[in-house]
């Protein structure tokens, strides 16, 4: 029964559907990135680099591509921090309300992306940093602070919990041994934390859009093309914030998994 | 390197309600080998991570040379630990992980290379200086944790299981590493095991302990031949314990009644408190027992009937009932037992002398 | 004395990992929803927002009908889409969990975090162009002699996106929950003569319960929060909550009402989320 072939071979049909479904658009936009049409449809027209020319030579996009590189490098870094410290917390020590410290910590993705926007254009008003770069930056800080936290705590557990223990056994004091012990421990999932908060800030639009005022990141400038008319700029743009993001998550995934597993038996 | 006294006065620990360590008092005499034995709960591991300071006692002292440690964080005392887990640093290769100890207390870099190859050599792995740990076989291991243990040359070594995890046959070869380092070097080690062949091939004197107190402290042949207590012997080797009465007290001897019928002891030192009709309750190791094909007619002789045996090595554990089913069990060489020509079922006869049965102090009041 | 003694029972290490990710967090995350919420009770006058305790955009926003449509609306959209995404992804997880190897498995998972990183705007902007009129889809059934089917504009267009946005994670919490269960658990139900089918209602499923309500719920929560694809393939006839949010912040410059809005579906994904907890981890 549990080796019925036809049943396993429709299963893995299904599956595959499902992967084209979701991998569509992603595919439908960098082929269109190369396609001339203005509205594009099926035959396709003939190869151009015209979109990306057109997104090249315009200086709003070289403007949203600084923008979104100083935020994102500012918030992986503070996010990263965050993160970590989180994790090491929690890794390290019990205490009262530990509960509710996490959930303060881990909450900010169950809180639909609207509503924080809302809240926080609300409250960068009421501080008088709307609409600066800093509010963009503080943001998405808070954005990327979990995910930093999950992937840092994964990599904190494979550790030998006698590790921090020897050191100070050896004469390290407690920050000698953050400084020689934990963080080189850490290290790989600190570089995958950076990488992947860097890709959470260079996507997201809905917060960017409420409180970056002028200073626009590329998925603002991309959510504007779209309120306009079709514009295949958008998957020249699309492509190229694909490439970067990308290339972020794969480094991120070698520094997660292709480490030699380090705990000792 | 300068050797370490070590005293435990009234010292407790508790985590939160759940008490660890009862109040217990001892000393670990300079450059002695000192085995911590119990199974896992029984205190001995808190017992030394708070030697260490990664504890810090409820209440009570301990003094390192005669100077009060309670108060000392764990990286300002000199009582490195051998770990269970070994612990050693997976991101370092094996001379950082001997150099860290010198590192962090400022020793100048030529130093710390120059000392750590030096234990490197002596623990005779200084061809795997620059390997990563993970490329090293257990052993190999062991000697790295070692070597970063030693070289800060520190009064005391604390060891905590730490051949848990090696092959039968490297735990032998480690064991003789040990005792000779030990040896040589003069400083006290302290060695938490639930293992007793380890601790009884190795220490000078053994700690026994159960749920956080000490049952008994002595040299491995004291708690082998004379346990203190029940636990104790059934804790430590094969031990037949016979519950009874004192029929006839002698000056030298007394004459039992058991389930085995009438059983003659010796008198030893220090156990004084017999009375006549008390409650005994008498052990004889398993290797003290004599087997013989015909009645020898000699003292504490019982006729017994065989019905299981189980090898480990070079020793055999048989195990034979008397006609009311009470069991005894029997060590001995395989060499000894062949012209017994033993069959399941047989019966024959055991005897030993009474010099060999103890007594276990606690219940004589019955 | 006793002030002393506290600082100097104080850790400081302990402390230096603590208390910056408190003091961030209630600063920027935890003060910026309360302070939303009382934005709630505030009072627009000559387009200026004035600080007061006035229930007076809850009773409006309240008695409008369109705001209740909207809710209606929001919520039946997104019940719609976690009912499909959990439908569809089920078999995908069950294949990718039982009837594939290790490595395969994990490859699988690598591809279903890629769209987590690539823009959701792009993607929708992607079926934005395959579904119109002229679009690649009503291209190919052309040519079969079918449509043109109008799809943009339709709740079904706005699935599709929300499926967009939520079918990769649906089917990594289900093929991760489902990976876990112990297979001789499933063994023995086919020993004891349970079919596939039997095996997967009474075995599988209660065994994998939670990671299937957590990928709903996450579903729920994402589809119910999203403005793009109710706008840009939905057509935003009549609007979802969260783009009403928008539209009266936006263009009304009305920011307490739309906290009002805010505050209202906050309420409700926290209403769902502890009931869906509750039954995930409700004893058998």
């Amino acid at each position: 029964m549990l080796n019925d072939k036809s049943i396993v071979w429709l299963l893995r049909i299904y599956l595959l559907l499902v992967f084209v479904f979701i991998f569509m658009p992603i595919v439908t936009s960098v082929v269109f990135s190369f396609n001339s049409d203005r509205f594009p449809s099926l035959p396709l027209g003939h190869f151009t680099w015209n979109w990306y020319d057109k997104v090249y030579n315009d200086p709003e996009t070289w403007d949203a591509i600084r923008t979104s590189i100083i935020v994102a490098l500012s918030a992986s870094l503070l996010a990263t921090i965050i993160g970590f410290c989180t994790a090491y917390t929690d890794f390290r020590y019990n205490f009262r309300f530990k509960n509710a410290y996490l959930a303060l910590a881990l909450l900010p993705p169950t809180i639909p992306l609207i509503i924080l926007a809302l809240a926080m254009l609300a409250w960068f008003s009421k501080l008088g940093i709307s609409g600066q770069i800093w509010a963009l930056i503080i943001a998405h800080t808070v954005l990327g602070a979990p995910f930093a936290m999950a992937i840092i705590r994964l990599r904190l557990q494979q550790m030998d919990k006698d590790l921090e223990s020897a050191a100070w056994n050896l004469g390290a004091s407690e920050w000698a041994t953050m400084r020689y012990v934990i963080i080189p421990f850490a290290l790989p999932s600190i570089i995958s934390a950076l990488c992947l908060t860097m890709a959470v800030s260079f996507d997201e639009f809905a917060i960017a859009w409420f409180v970056s005022g002028l200073n626009k990141s590329i998925p603002v400038v991309i959510l504007e093309i779209l309120q306009g008319n079709v514009d295949p700029q958008i998957n020249a743009i699309g492509s190229f914030v694909f490439a970067t993001t990308m290339t972020l998550v794969v480094i991120a995934q070698l520094f997660l998994f292709t480490k030699k597993p380090t705990t000792i038996k | 390197m300068s050797e370490g006294q070590i005293v435990f006065e009234n010292v407790t620990k508790q985590f939160g309600s759940a008490v660890a360590v009862q109040p217990i008092n001892f000393e670990i005499k300079a450059g002695e080998f000192l085995a911590i034995m119990g199974s896992s709960g029984c205190g001995k591991t808190t017992t030394l991570r708070m030697l260490a300071g990664l504890e810090t006692p409820s209440s009570g002292e301990i003094r390192l040379n005669g100077v009060r440690m309670n108060e000392l964080k764990a990286h300002e005392r000199e009582t490195p630990l051998v770990w269970q887990t070994l612990a050693l640093f997976p991101f370092l290769n094996v001379i950082e992980n001997v150099e860290f100890g010198l590192k962090m207390r400022g020793v100048e870099k030529s130093e710390c290379t120059k000392r750590s190859l030096k234990w490197l050599k002596r623990m005779e792995i200084e061809q795997f200086a620059n390997r990563s740990i993970d490329q090293l076989s257990g052993g190999q291991r062991q000697r790295v944790a070692l070597a970063r243990a030693l070289v800060t040359e520190p009064p005391v070594l604390l060891l905590d299981e730490p051949l848990s995890a090696l092959d039968q046959n490297l735990v032998v070869r480690m064991q003789s590493v040990l005792t000779r380092l030990q040896k040589e070097l003069g400083i006290t080690f302290v060695y938490v095991t639930h293992s007793q062949s380890e601790a009884f091939a190795m220490a000078d004197r053994v700690v026994i302990m159960s749920e956080g107190v000490i049952e008994q402290i002595g040299s491995p042949k004291e708690i082998y031949r004379n346990p203190a207590s029940r636990f104790v012997a059934e804790f430590v080797g094969t031990n037949n314990i016979i519950s009874g009465y004192i029929k006839e007290l002698n000056e030298h001897s007394m004459i039992c009644n058991t389930a085995f019928g009438v059983i003659e002891s010796n008198l030893h030192d220090g156990n004084n408190s017999h009375v006549a009709g008390g409650a005994v309750e008498l052990v004889i190791s398993a290797d003290m027992v004599e087997l013989s094909q015909e009645k020898t007619s000699s003292k504490n002789e019982i006729q017994i009937q065989f019905i299981a045996e189980e090898f480990t090595g070079s020793v055999v554990t048989l195990y034979f009932e008397d006609d009311n089913k009470n069991e005894l069990i029997v060590q001995k060489q395989q060499r000894e037992i062949e012209p017994l020509e033993l069959t399941y079922g047989c019966k024959i006869y055991a005897h030993w002398d009474p010099i060999n049965v103890f007594c276990i102090p606690e219940v004589n009041a019955g | 004395m006793i002030f002393s003694n506290w600082i100097r029972s104080l850790d400081v290490y302990a402390l230096t990992w603590r208390l910056p990710v408190i003091i961030w967090q209630v600063l920027f995350f935890l003060a910026p929803l309360i302070f939303m919420i009382a934005m709630s009770f505030f009072l627009v006058k000559n387009y200026r927002m004035v600080e007061a305790f006035e229930l007076v955009n809850w009773m409006k926003i309240f008695s409008k009908g369109y705001f209740w449509n909207s809710y209606g609306l929001s919520l039946g959209l997104a019940a719609l889409a976690t009912f499909t995404a959990s439908c569809i992804a089920f078999p995908a997880s069950y294949c990718l969990a039982f009837k594939l190897s290790e490595t395969a498995r994990r490859w699988a998972i690598f591809f279903l975090i890629i769209p987590f990183f690539t823009s959701y705007l792009v993607r929708t902007f992607s079926w934005y162009v395959l579904m119109a009129e002229s679009g690649v889809v009503n291209n190919i059934i052309g040519h079969l002699g079918i449509g043109p089917i109008k799809m943009l504009n339709t709740m079904f267009a706005t699935n599709i996106g929300y499926l967009t946005l939520t079918l990769p994670l649906v089917i990594i919490l289900q093929t991760l929950s489902m990976a876990s269960i112990d297979k001789n658990l499933i063994e023995a139900a086919h020993n004891l003569g349970a079919g596939r089918v039997r095996a997967i209602v009474s075995v599988i499923i209660p065994a994998a319960r939670i990671g299937l309500i957590i990928g709903a719920l996450f579903c729920f929560i994402l589809s119910f929060g999203d403005f793009v694809s109710p706008y840009y393939l939905g057509g935003s006839n009549p609007p979802t909550l969260p783009i009403l949010i928008i539209d009266t912040t936006k263009s009304g410059q009305q920011w307490p009402r739309a906290a009002v809005i805010a505050t209202v579906m906050m309420v409700t994904l926290m209403l769902v989320a502890l009931s869906a907890i509750k039954i995930a981890y409700k004893k058998r």
